[in-house]
């Protein structure tokens, strides 16, 4: 046992032995485990709040398709909603793109009436719109960056609509931390929404709250119910709560697009570190492993050393590559990379982006680095510890 | 005295390797204890806005689908039958949270 201590601490040796092979084997997988990192982490981010919008969302979103496109529902179908047995709210919602600013803006315009608002609610800084003539806005973080906007802030017509323009008076904007769609959103009553739209007393959806247990019968009493009324004029989108969960993807399994982009990246410089374990190096190997043969040392031993060796290295980059990436994440908030990998982030995102770390792809990336850097080494150290030290050290 | 100043290299080494190996440990774990901060705020976005948002998306230019499935059950430029289909979307070829369109069990037809 104390032997093989002995070896192992050899391979300590070795790492110190050639600094600039296991620096440039450490920075390639730096370049392949810290993107990797990033966006698995930024991955689980979006899905930890993706889940949170699931499960404080309403239990059935109500709405309707006509000419095979989403149309709007009539205010008037709340009244038929609450009517069915089980159900206990409905509230109508607005949400639509618009653009705003001589740059032409793209912006989420959401519209939920004042009344249905949360009371006490910190994740806006000002306060919350509130039901009447004028127009209250409630501005995501990007949007009051790119227009310059502050609580106070007025805001001329942006919209047409036969029945007059108004200004807009920005009211609050949301605080930077709360969630990544908050930053190109803007949240105002029904009135103003359906106004900016044209659409007066017409609803995007009706979000439908249930008795514990009764989902599954309302969904059917509304689809039963508006399948018997006569002229089928345009159909219902009934959504569950648990249609939702069922899109929500368990585990490492929810990566499809960065695995696409990074095995791209990975597979480029993993060929570098196989390179520099393996090819580059192998002069300097060949002397080493040739003189540590003719004092006796047998070739297990000298895999041994190797695997030591690998090992120390493809620790250590691992471990760099999650201090980076948590790093980048935390203190960078995904300068550069978020706008690449969260479709309509800028550069600089102005919201905290959402990241979780976990243990299961931080050991999966010491695996594979392991197994990238060993495999270089064991290859090499092979082919030169089976034959003779005369011909190693020629 | 040059094994000693090997063994004094080696040290080195050891303890770089476990300073890191530490650190990240001390970072996954104070991770692990964020979630309930996070949590609060997630769940008070969502209670005023009833649920809004899922994809990696911000915003609803190009593919509504890629900001919440809610508002459109599927991408319109998804070219699911061809292999790769839905990377044609710029919105999904490089989205870190993918998920495949709703199903349509729940439509009926209103007047």
């Amino acid at each position: 046992m104390l032997t093989f201590l002995e070896i192992g601490r050899t391979g300590v040796t070795a790492v110190r032995l050639h600094p600039l092979r296991s620096l440039v084997s450490a920075c390639c997988l730096l370049v392949v485990l810290v993107p990797y990192l990033v966006g698995v982490a930024l991955s689980g981010g979006v899905a930890r709040e993706a889940s949170a919008s699931v499960r404080f969302g309403a239990d059935l979103y109500v709405s309707s398709e006509a000419l095979g496109s989403r149309a709007p529902l009539p205010l008037s179908v709340i009244s038929e909603f609450r009517a069915v047995p089980g159900v206990t709210a409905v509230v109508p919602r607005i949400v639509g793109p618009i653009a705003l600013g001589k740059d032409r803006e793209p912006a989420v315009l959401v519209g939920i009436p004042a009344a249905a608002l949360p009371a006490g609610t910190r994740c806006v800084a000002g306060r919350l719109y509130r039901e009447g003539k004028s127009n209250e806005l409630v501005v995501g973080t990007e949007i009051a960056r790119r227009l310059n906007l502050r609580v106070g802030s007025r805001i001329p017509p942006f919209y047409h609509n036969n029945r007059g323009e108004r200004l807009s008076e920005v009211v609050g904007i949301f605080r930077s931390d709360v969630s990544l769609w908050q930053s190109r959103m803007i949240l105002t009553s029904m009135e103003t929404a359906a106004a900016v739209f044209a659409q007066e007393g017409m609803a995007g959806e009706m979000l439908v709250y249930c008795e514990p247990g009764r989902v599954e019968a309302v969904r059917q009493a509304i689809w039963q119910r508006f399948l018997a009324a006569a002229g089928p004029v345009s159909r219902l989108r009934i959504t569950t709560r648990a249609d939702l969960e069922a899109l929500l993807p368990a585990g490492l399994s929810h990566q499809s697009g960065i695995f696409q982009l990074h095995f791209l990246v990975a597979l480029a410089a993993t060929i570098l570190v196989l390179a520099v374990t393996s090819g580059i190096g192998l002069p300097d190997r060949r002397r080493e492993i040739g003189i540590l043969k003719a004092t006796g040392w047998q070739t297990d031993e000298i895999l041994l050393r190797g695997t030591v060796e690998s090992l120390l290295v493809s620790l250590s980059a691992a471990c760099a590559a999650l201090l980076l990436a948590f790093a980048w994440l935390k203190w960078g908030n995904g300068y550069g990379i978020a706008s690449l990998l969260l479709p309509g982030a800028p550069w600089r995102p102005t919201f905290k982006v959402p990241y979780d770390f976990s243990a299961l792809p931080v050991f999966l990336a010491f695996l594979l680095s392991w197994l990238v850097v060993t495999a270089g080494t064991l290859t090499a150290s092979w082919r030169v510890a089976t034959v003779p030290p005369r011909e190693a050290l020629a | 005295m040059v094994g000693r100043s090997y063994r004094v290299g080696d040290r080195m080494v050891l303890a770089l390797v476990a300073g890191l190996v530490l650190s990240a440990g001390v970072v996954l774990a104070t991770e692990a204890q964020r979630g309930a901060k996070r949590e609060r705020r997630a769940r008070e976005f969502q209670t005023l806005l009833r649920g809004l948002g899922m994809g990696a998306s911000v915003d609803l230019n190009g593919c509504a689908f890629a900001f919440d499935p809610r508002l459109e059950r599927q991408c319109s430029r998804d070219l699911g039958p061809l292999p790769s289909g839905s990377a044609f979307c710029a919105r999904h070829a490089l989205s870190v949270f993918g998920y495949s369109p709703l199903q349509r069990r729940s439509d009926a037809h209103i007047p």
